[in-house]
C-alpha cells in the first residue's frame, strides 16, 4: 500500500513532459530503433533527392556496355541494356514507396476505424462483419491483388487503393481486438453512463487509446506491404517500364545472377535495408510506446 | 424470427468461411500429391536403363538428357497438329515424308525416297521407302500415308490444316505410292510436305496417339510425363538405322535459369535456351562446347490491320519507320543474330529479299504520323508476357525509339499462360514469336486471308494472287519475283514488325557426338550419339 501511495505521489515531483517527448526518449535509448530510424530516413532522402545526383541516366541504354562487372564508371556494373545499376537502384523504390505510404495511410484509417466501431458494437453486426473478414483473409493477398489489378489495370491508384484495402483487413482484426481492450474499462463506462454518443466515444476515447497499436501496425505492415508490391512488380503486375522498379529489377535481371549478380544485388540490398529498417523502427517504437510486440501485445 | 435467420446466417457464413480455408488448404496438396509418381518413374528409370544398356552385349550408348519448358501449361499432348503439340517427343516418335537438309531448308528424302510432278505442279508423286516399320512392328504403307494426310487436313484444330489446304484428293495406287491431286499447281509442294508438324501416322493410330505416341520414329515411349519426365528408348529397327543413344530423357524444366544451372552443373547433356549473356558461365568449362547456331527463329510486333488504329496505313508505317533493328539486336541479343526485313523466313533462303528497303527515320515517321492523323503524338498500349526471353528487351527497346517520334508506348504486362488466349490475335498490339519458316510456309500460314494464325488479320487480295503466282510459276527466277513482291508489301505495309531473327546459344556436353549446326527443330535425332561413360 505504501508503495502504491509513493507512486500515484511521484508524478508530481517530475516536469509534465508531452507524450511524443516521451516516445521519442525511450526510442533515443534503443540503438536498433536508431538504426532503423536512420534506414528508413537515408531511403526517404535517396529516393526524393536521388533524380538530382546519380551519376548516369536511369533508362540510357548502350549495347557497347552491356552486363558489365561494377567499375568506377559504373559502381554495380551495367543490366542486359546497358543501363547503370547504381543509378537504377537508387530511384527504383520511388514508386514502390510512394504507392505503399499511401496505401498504408488507406489501409491504417479505413481497417482501424471499421475494428474500433466493430469492437465497440459487438454485436450481431461485428460478428457478420468478422466472419466475413475471416473469410476474405483465408484467401492468399496476392490472388485477391493479382485478380483486382489485373481487372482494373495497373494505374497508380488502383494499386495504392488495392493494397490499401487489402491490408486494411490484416487491420480490421487488429484494431478490433485493441478495442476491445478498452471498451470495459472505467472510462469508456464512464462515457456511455454520461449518454455521450457512439461517435464521440470512438473519437475521444477509443481512438487515442488504439492509435499506438495501429501505428506500430502500419509500420510493420509498411514493410510486408513493400515485399508484397516488390512481389507484384516482380511478377510484372507493378511499376511498368520504363519505369525503374527493384521488383522488375530483380525479376528481369535474374537470369544474368551468375553473369553480373549486382544487376540482381543492388535492388535487393535497396529493399532489404528498407525493410530491415522498417522492422528495427517498429520494434523500437513499439517498445517505446509500452507495446511490447514479443510480450504478446495486441500488436 | 429474425434472431433465428441470423443464426442461420452466421452458421452458413461460418461453414462457407471453413470450406474456403479447407479448400485453400487441399489445393497445393494435390500437386504435391502427385508429385511422387513422376518422381517414382524417374527413380525406376535407371534400372531400366541398366538393363538397356547391359543386355545386347554391344551396348555402349549411353542416356541422353536434356530440356524444354512447359510451353502450353501443361496441356501438352502427343497429336503433331494440335495446337497443343508436346514437340520434343513429337519429333523423336514420328517420321515425315521430307526433311530438310543439314545446312539449307531444302527438302531431302525421309519416308518417301523419291517424288515427282506432272508437267503442271497439280499432280505430285511420292514413292514410299519399304523397309519403314512402327513401333508395333507393322510396316507402313500408303494406305497410313493417306490417313495421316486426312488427319493432318481434318483432325480438330489442325495447325497445318490451312498449308495443305492445297491437296483435293490422295490416291494409293498400290501400298508404297501416295499421288495428291492439288487445287492448283504447287511448284514447291515438298517444302509444304516437309513441314515439322506434317508427320506420319499408323492408320487408324488416333486418337491413341495422343497418349502412345505410336509412331515409326527413331525412339519410342517409354512414359509420358507431361511437367515432369517423359522417357523414350532406341527403337533399333529403325530404317535409317540404330539411333546413337540408348534413352533420351526430355526434361521438362519451367523457370529458364534453373534449366541453364542443371546444365551447367551436368545434370542434363545440353540446353539450347541460353541467351548471349549465359556463355561467361561457360569459360571455364573445358565439358562444354557453345554453339551460336544462325536460325530464322524470331520475335516481333503484331500490329492488327483490321481494326483501328492500326487499319490506317500511313500509321503502320510510322510504326516501322522508328525501328532501329541493328540496336535492337544489339541490345536485345548482344548482336547474335541477324537483322529481319519484317520476315520470318529462315535466312539463306533463296526466294528471301537480300535487304531492308528504308531505315530509321524519325522525320519521314513524324511525317507519317501527321498524315494518319495524329500529328500531336500517338498513344498505344503495347500487349506483352513472359513468354518469350526477349520480349522483355524488346518493348522496352521500341518504347524508346518509339518515343523519339512522339509515340508513346505503354507496356501492358498480362499473364503469361493467359497471353495467347486473351491478348493475341485481340489486341490491336501485342508481341509474338515464331519459329524458322520456309517462305511459302511463312507468306501462306501467318499472312494468307483467313488463315487461322494469320496474327495481324492481313487480308491482301492482291497478296494472295501473288501467292498463288508464285507457287503456280515453273520458272525459278519468276517465282522468285513474285515472292518477294509479297515479301516487300509486308516490309512496306503490314502489320508486324520484324527487327530481327535471333542466333540459337546452345551449351552441349563435349563428350556427346557432334549435334548438327542448325537448330535442334530439324535434327536427325538418330545421329546424335552419347557414349554410356558420358557422364
Amino acid at each position: 500500500m505504501t508503495l502504491v501511495a509513493q507512486s500515484v505521489e511521484q508524478p508530481p515531483r517530475t516536469k509534465r513532459r508531452s507524450p511524443l517527448a516521451e516516445t521519442w526518449d525511450n526510442l533515443r535509448k534503443s540503438w536498433a530503433g536508431m538504426v532503423g530510424l536512420t534506414l528508413i530516413v537515408l531511403h526517404i532522402l535517396i529516393a526524393t533527392t536521388s533524380p538530382v545526383w546519380i551519376p548516369r541516366d536511369p533508362l540510357e541504354m548502350n549495347a557497347k556496355i552491356r552486363t558489365q562487372a561494377p567499375s568506377a564508371e559504373h559502381l554495380m556494373g551495367t543490366d542486359k541494356l546497358g543501363r547503370d545499376v547504381f543509378s537504377r537502384s537508387m530511384v527504383g523504390g520511388r514508386v514502390t514507396m510512394v504507392v505503399t505510404l499511401i496505401a498504408i495511410s488507406i489501409a491504417v484509417v479505413w481497417g482501424g476505424l471499421l475494428g474500433i466501431v466493430l469492437g465497440l458494437v459487438n454485436g450481431r453486426a461485428d460478428e457478420l462483419i468478422m466472419r466475413f473478414v475471416d473469410a476474405l483473409l483465408s484467401i492468399p493477398w496476392l490472388l485477391i491483388i493479382l485478380l483486382i489489378v489485373s481487372v482494373l489495370g495497373t494505374k497508380m491508384w488502383v494499386q495504392a487503393l488495392t493494397f490499401g484495402f487489402t491490408y486494411g483487413i490484416l487491420t480490421v482484426r487488429v484494431a478490433r481486438a485493441a478495442t476491445l481492450d478498452f471498451v470495459t474499462s472505467e472510462f469508456v463506462l464512464a462515457a456511455r453512463a454520461r449518454g455521450e454518443r457512439k461517435r464521440t466515444i470512438v473519437i475521444k476515447e477509443l481512438i487515442p487509446n488504439v492509435r499506438d497499436v495501429l501505428l506500430v501496425d502500419g509500420a510493420m505492415n509498411w514493410s510486408w506491404m513493400l515485399l508484397g508490391f516488390t512481389s507484384l512488380s516482380f511478377l510484372g503486375f507493378g511499376v511498368t517500364p520504363p519505369t525503374p522498379d527493384w521488383g522488375f529489377m530483380i525479376a528481369k535481371n535474374r537470369e544474368i545472377l551468375g553473369v553480373q549478380p549486382w544487376a540482381v544485388f543492388g535492388p535487393v540490398v535497396m529493399l532489404g535495408t528498407l525493410i530491415i529498417g522498417i522492422n528495427l523502427f517498429a520494434d523500437a517504437f513499439a517498445k517505446a510506446l509500452g507495446l511490447d510486440r514479443s510480450q504478446g501485445a495486441p500488436v | 424470427m429474425f434472431t433465428k435467420k441470423i443464426h442461420w446466417l452466421i452458421t452458413i457464413l461460418v461453414v462457407l468461411t471453413m470450406i474456403l480455408t479447407a479448400c485453400k488448404g487441399a489445393a497445393p496438396e494435390e500437386p504435391v500429391a502427385e508429385e511422387p509418381p513422376a518422381e517414382v518413374e524417374v527413380v525406376e528409370e535407371p534400372p531400366t536403363e541398366e538393363e538397356v544398356v547391359e543386355e545386347p552385349p554391344a551396348e555402349t550408348r549411353g542416356v541422353l538428357r536434356y530440356n524444354t519448358g512447359i510451353v502450353y501449361g501443361g496441356l501438352e499432348n502427343l497429336n503433331p497438329v494440335d495446337p497443343n503439340r508436346f514437340w520434343p517427343p513429337i519429333s523423336l516418335l514420328f517420321d515425315r515424308l521430307a526433311t530438310p537438309a543439314d545446312d539449307e531448308m531444302r527438302p531431302t528424302p525421309s519416308l518417301a525416297k523419291s517424288w515427282e510432278s506432272n508437267a503442271t505442279g497439280e499432280v505430285w508423286t511420292f514413292t514410299l521407302r519399304d523397309d519403314v516399320y512402327f513401333h508395333d512392328g507393322t510396316q507402313l504403307t500408303s494406305a497410313d500415308v493417306a490417313y495421316s494426310v486426312d488427319h493432318w487436313l481434318n483432325a480438330e484444330a489442325s495447325v497445318i490444316a490451312g498449308s495443305f489446304g492445297v491437296v483435293e484428293s490422295v490416291d494409293t495406287p498400290d501400298d508404297f505410292t501416295v499421288v495428291f491431286n492439288l487445287t492448283q499447281p504447287v511448284v514447291d509442294f515438298p517444302l509444304i510436305v516437309m513441314d515439322y508438324r506434317a508427320r506420319v501416322l499408323k492408320k487408324g493410330s488416333f486418337p491413341d496417339i495422343m497418349e502412345t505416341g505410336m509412331g515409326s520414329g527413331p525412339f519410342k515411349l517409354e512414359t509420358l510425363d507431361v511437367g515432369g519426365v517423359t522417357v523414350l528408348v532406341a527403337n533399333d529397327d529403325y530404317w535409317d538405322g540404330p539411333p546413337g543413344v540408348a534413352v533420351i530423357e526430355v526434361f521438362m524444366i519451367a523457370d529458364n535459369e534453373a534449366a541453364i544451372q542443371a546444365t551447367r552443373a551436368g545434370q542434363i547433356d545440353f540446353s539450347i535456351d541460353l541467351i548471349a549473356d549465359h556463355i561467361p558461365m561457360f569459360d571455364d568449362a573445358d565439358d562444354f562446347v557453345i554453339d551460336i547456331i544462325p536460325t530464322g527463329n524470331w520475335s516481333g510486333f503484331v500490329m492488327r490491320t483490321d481494326i483501328p488504329p492500326f487499319d490506317n496505313l500511313d500509321l503502320r508505317q510510322a510504326m516501322h519507320l522508328v525501328v532501329d533493328r541493328q540496336e535492337m539486336l544489339d541490345l536485345a541479343l548482344a548482336g547474335l543474330g541477324e537483322v529481319s526485313c519484317d520476315l520470318g523466313i529462315t535466312p539463306g533462303d533463296p526466294y528471301l529479299i537480300p535487304e531492308c528497303l528504308y531505315e530509321q527515320d524519325f522525320e519521314a515517321a513524324a511525317a507519317k504520323l501527321a498524315d494518319a492523323g495524329y500529328a500531336d503524338g500517338f498513344e498505344i498500349d503495347l500487349y506483352t508476357a513472359d513468354v518469350c526471353s526477349d520480349w522483355t528487351a524488346l518493348t522496352e527497346i521500341f518504347q524508346q525509339q518509339a518515343a523519339n517520334a512522339g509515340i508513346e508506348v505503354n507496356i501492358v504486362n498480362v499473364s503469361s499462360d493467359g497471353f495467347w488466349a486473351e491478348a493475341w490475335m485481340i489486341q490491336p498490339f501485342v508481341m509474338t514469336c515464331w519459329n524458322e519458316r520456309t517462305t511459302d510456309q511463312f507468306l501462306n500460314e501467318i499472312y494468307r486471308s483467313g488463315g487461322s494464325w494469320n496474327e495481324s488479320f492481313w487480308n491482301v487480295p492482291e497478296f494472295d494472287a501473288l501467292l498463288d503466282a508464285a507457287r503456280a510459276e515453273m520458272d525459278f527466277e519468276k517465282r522468285k519475283e513474285h515472292y518477294q513482291a509479297a515479301q516487300t508489301m509486308l516490309h512496306m505495309d503490314g502489320g508486324t514488325i520484324i527487327p530481327y531473327y535471333s542466333g540459337m546459344v546452345r551449351a552441349a556436353k563435349t563428350c556427346l557426338g557432334e549435334l548438327p549446326q542448325i537448330g535442334l527443330f530439324f535434327a536427325d535425332w538418330n545421329h546424335i550419339t552419347k557414349p554410356a561413360d558420358c557422364e
